[in-house]
């Protein structure tokens, strides 16, 4: 299933969206019809459209649950150094982090995430710049410019795992 | 007008054993293709479950795209005034969506339904009715909408002005 968002502003900057569904369309194709059907409402609107977007959503159809003694509010919290001057910081949380991922002796058994157990050398390095697709920060590598900043959002590149740790959330 | 690429932003949804869920978010630099956001989303889906004893239930791709020229609404626009379409679907049921703003040339402009209603019968309208009901051809493909249920729409049940609210405020474009 693909969900098209269809943002309006009217002459006060209120905002409101109008929403279609459209079955096993591709990104490609989803924004095809989007930027057809954009230009069939808009003529029948005085509303400004100003954005789209494409949700594409993947569900487990079998209603999964977590592994016996699993809790969401126990997380991983793992802070990035962006590719900012100077460094940002940026913070990817992993809910129910799993026991083996937590450091088991020394001064800071209990609290410290292991980052050289398997899974988590292999998430930091998924998270982290150097393979030819990586998640980046929300704002831009340069810092943010202002207004009109969307039209160079480049987004700043996770460049280095800074710090890793257990917490707990409410 | 012209569309540009935006942030592309990964959700991920999980659950735990009481049946509580929690999401994460990541987002993507500009320039990815489609294809390889879904293939990146799936095994990046892989990296973070095996740190995670939850179950990961579903996950969601937004790909936004923006109007860089920054359209100005009319004057006296309002997002309030929406035109709903109530649609008769394929398994006998309604479904609605609403157009904000909706223009007054569209609407009925004698009789009872005077202002009231929308001319299904309009230039502008006919067009729209016409996309989500039979769809629009795209690359030779037929897409057609349907409900969030994946059930399709079949014929408009009811078609009118009404004032609803909406978010204030919340236009900024950066």
């Amino acid at each position: 299933m693909v969900e098209l968002r269809f943002y309006f502003v009217d002459d006060d900057l209120a905002s409101s969206r109008h929403t279609v569904y459209l079955l096993l369309a591709s990104l490609g194709s989803a924004f095809a019809f989007a930027r057809a059907y954009a230009a069939l409402i808009t003529g029948m609107t005085d509303g400004a459209l100003i954005r789209i977007n494409i949700i594409t959503t993947y569900q487990d159809q079998d209603s999964p649950k977590g592994a016996p003694g699993s809790d969401l509010h126990r997380v991983g919290v793992f802070s990035f150094d962006t590719d900012n001057t100077p460094p940002g910081l940026y913070v990817l949380t992993i809910p129910a982090l799993i026991e083996a991922a937590i450091l088991s002796s020394g001064a800071l058994a209990g609290v410290a995430i292991d980052t050289t157990q398997s899974a988590v050398a292999a998430f930091v390095a998924a998270s982290t710049a150097g393979g030819a697709i990586y998640p980046v920060a929300p704002w831009d590598a340069g810092g943010l410019a202002g207004a009109g900043d969307e039209l160079s959002y480049t987004g700043a590149a996770l460049i280095a795992l800074r710090s890793a740790y257990v917490g707990e959330t409410p | 007008m012209a569309y540009v690429q935006g942030p592309t932003s990964i959700t991920y949804t999980f659950t735990d054993d009481d049946g509580a869920s929690s999401r994460e978010t990541v987002k993507l630099p500009l320039g990815v293709s489609a294809v390889n956001i879904g293939s990146w989303a799936a095994t990046y889906a892989g990296e973070v479950t095996a740190v995670s004893n939850a179950a990961l239930t579903r996950y969601s791709i937004t790909s936004e795209y923006y109007d860089d020229t920054f359209p100005v609404a009319a004057p006296g626009s309002d997002v309030e005034n929406k035109g709903v379409f109530t649609f008769r679907t394929a398994n006998n049921g309604s479904s609605s969506l609403t157009i904000p703003s909706i223009i007054e040339a569209v609407l009925i402009a004698t009789g009872t339904r005077l202002s009231t209603y929308i001319d299904l019968a309009n230039v502008l309208i006919a067009p729209v009715v016409a996309a989500l009901v039979s769809g629009i051809n795209v690359g030779g493909t037929v897409i057609a909408p349907a409900t969030n249920n994946g059930i399709d729409l079949r014929s408009v049940k009811d078609a009118y002005k009404q004032n609803r609210s909406s978010q204030k405020s919340q236009g900024n474009r950066g």
